[in-house]
């Protein structure tokens, strides 16, 4: 190679390295959506809509099938190559109307999308609370803001397999539900991103808990406050080393957002959200003394509410395990333990999170399974991954920055 | 900037007659005004962004034109107020020590173009909010661009002017200075 070539490369890769990460604009239907007009999907009707459908026309972008789930807030429409839709409903007389955006996971495409299913094609079965074998929806998808003018149709294939119905399968969303780089219309780690994650099919949560100097925990993720995580602000340096008032004060996340309080989370994923798993990814040992009463508190809140929801305190290394085991009564404190199984059985923990990487360690969740407790995998990325992990392995749940892939995966197992 | 620097590069690689005396050392102190390129995003409303800063010098003149040296200093970036969720109001400073090894070049006769690269201790004081809070952090991608005008009053006294622009990767801080300068030549 010339050696005009190679410095040629080095400047390309350093023009690349310096590159921010871009945001990828939410396409917006504008206040004049036509949802507006619509009457709320029957909450009967939704199930019935559920499953896998045919992908008919653009196959090349889409694949050639589609999970079709509903959850807290809308409707997601899950592609095998992390594409997705992030939709809403109504229904006007005998047809429902879908509206919403797709976007790629993998790269920032991103586009708007309308749908329908019209009453002689599944609408009025559906909105009958009958099951309809013969749904189609048609509509259209468009690029960025553009009105949708590429033709899209599903056709309804198959509901979810009974072993998808019947698995108690956790889909939980990094760092309430992917990170920054992931482009996503909210930052990591905020009350936003707990509202959001549902959207993307996430059925639990992986947050980072911290504290303050005065002893609040609070959620974030890196150990300094930098343009990445944050907007650029008055504040610098340990987050840790601030107290609660000035990081809410002086703080805004990189959407915008203020940091949340640990109890801000797990009050808002209680009451209003849907989410069965909440990962308290301990980020200081100094914190678990602080958060254990917060977590107690939260679990009693939970019991009160009839949530069915598992709050647990994650254990990544060996001093959050020492200060847990410090703890009076540590063994009844609801915990997640990366660490080794040994370790999970001393500090009696509820769940074994071991890193992808190790496999899918059949025989020691086998055993985990045996004793009472479940076990996740941390943090799955890649689609080719993930599939192989849930055909191959028998963890309870996978946490994952791309919540879509991994709900295609697990919803379309037969 | 860069190019900028690298034309003027190619442009003084002409016969100078200039003459100077090789392998010499030199220590500049300057003194002069700063100000912070206010590009915050939350809190820059209520900003002091005009500050006085110093700064310190040794560089080495192994030939005719081009010299390599050391710099550091002291520059305070900016002074806020802001109104906490207590309702109360919290003052917060900024300032910055750069150590930055620096490349100087005369282009023409007295003028002089620099660049630097180094790390950067970067203090952040707050008072108000529950207790005054003080964190350092070492920004390891930082640099500096600079002109300057020297002028030898004799064999080894020199007096000057400097404009120069630093930027600090850490908290993504860009300043510049125009300083007063003084040196010794040996």
């Amino acid at each position: 190679m010339k050696v005009r070539n190679f410095y040629m490369i080095g400047l390309l890769l350093l023009i690349l390295g310096c590159n921010k990460e871009s945001l990828v604009p939410v396409p917006d239907s504008g206040i004049n959506s036509f949802l507006k007009q619509t009457h709320q999907v029957p909450e009967s009707s939704k199930p019935l809509m559920e499953g896998i459908y045919l992908v008919t026309t653009n196959t090349t972008i889409f694949g050639d099938t589609m999970v079709v789930k509903w959850n807290h807030s809308g409707i997601l429409f899950t592609c095998k190559n992390g594409k997705h839709f992030i939709m809403n409903s109504g229904y006007l007389d005998s047809v429902i109307f879908i509206q919403g955006y797709w976007r790629d996971g993998y790269s920032d495409a991103t586009g708007l999308c309308n749908m329908y299913i019209s009453g002689s094609e599944g609408g009025n079965d559906l909105l009958e609370g009958k099951s309809a074998p013969h749904i189609i929806l048609r509509g259209a998808y468009g690029t960025d803001n553009a009105a949708p003018n590429q033709s899209i149709i599903l056709q309804y294939l198959r509901p979810f397999s009974n072993k998808v119905k019947e698995s108690n399968f956790y889909i939980l969303g990094h760092r309430a539900g992917g990170r920054n780089s992931d482009r996503l219309p909210v930052s990591e780690n905020s009350i936003a991103m707990v509202k959001f994650t549902e959207r993307l099919g996430t059925t639990g949560i992986e947050v980072d808990p911290r504290i303050s100097s005065d002893g609040v925990a609070f959620i974030y993720h890196d150990a300094d406050i930098n343009t990445r995580l944050t907007q650029k602000g008055l504040l610098a340096g340990d987050v840790s080393a601030y107290t609660w008032t000035q990081l809410s004060s002086f703080v805004r996340l990189i959407h915008g957002e203020r940091i949340p309080s640990l109890e801000e989370v797990l009050t808002f994923a209680i009451d209003s959200t849907e989410l069965r798993f909440v990962y308290m990814d301990m980020k200081s040992a100094d914190a678990v003394p602080v958060v254990i009463p917060i977590q107690q508190r939260a679990i009693q809140h939970a019991k009160d509410k009839g949530r069915d929801i598992i709050i647990l305190m994650g254990i990544p290394d060996t001093d959050v395990l020492n200060a847990l085991m410090a703890y009076p009564g540590y063994q009844s404190v609801p915990s997640l333990c990366e660490l080794t199984v040994d370790d999970v059985r001393n500090v009696n923990a509820k769940v074994w999170a071991p890193r992808w990487t190790l496999g899918v360690q059949n025989d020691l969740v086998q055993q985990m399974h045996t004793e009472g407790r479940l076990a996740v995998c941390w943090t799955i990325d890649s689609p080719n991954w993930i599939r192989s992990y849930l055909d191959q392995g028998i963890f309870d749940g996978l946490v994952t920055n791309f919540p879509y892939v991994v709900a295609y995966h697990h919803y379309i197992q037969e | 900037m860069v190019l900028v620097f690298l034309s003027v590069v190619v442009y003084s690689q002409r016969n100078d007659n200039v003459k100077v005396r090789l392998n010499n050392y030199t220590l500049t102190v300057g003194a002069g005004w700063t100000h912070y390129i206010n590009n915050l995003q939350v809190g820059g409303e209520n900003l002091q962004n005009d500050f006085a800063g110093v700064s310190v010098k040794f560089f080495w003149e192994p030939e005719h034109r081009l010299s390599l040296g050391l710099e550091s200093g002291y520059y305070k970036l900016f002074k806020a107020n802001g109104l906490l969720t207590d309702n109360t109001l919290g003052q917060v400073d900024r300032s910055v020590i750069p150590a930055l090894v620096l490349i100087r070049m005369r282009i023409i006769e007295n003028m002089h173009l620099g660049i630097g690269t180094g790390i950067a201790l970067i203090t952040n004081k707050i008072a108000g909010g529950g207790q005054k809070v003080v964190t350092e952090t070492l920004s390891l991608s930082n640099f500096e661009l600079s002109g300057a005008y020297i002028y030898p009053l004799n064999k080894h006294l020199l007096l000057g002017g400097e404009v120069k622009l630093f930027h600090f990767g850490n908290t993504e801080d860009t300043m510049y200075s125009i300083q007063a300068t003084c040196a010794v030549r040996f």
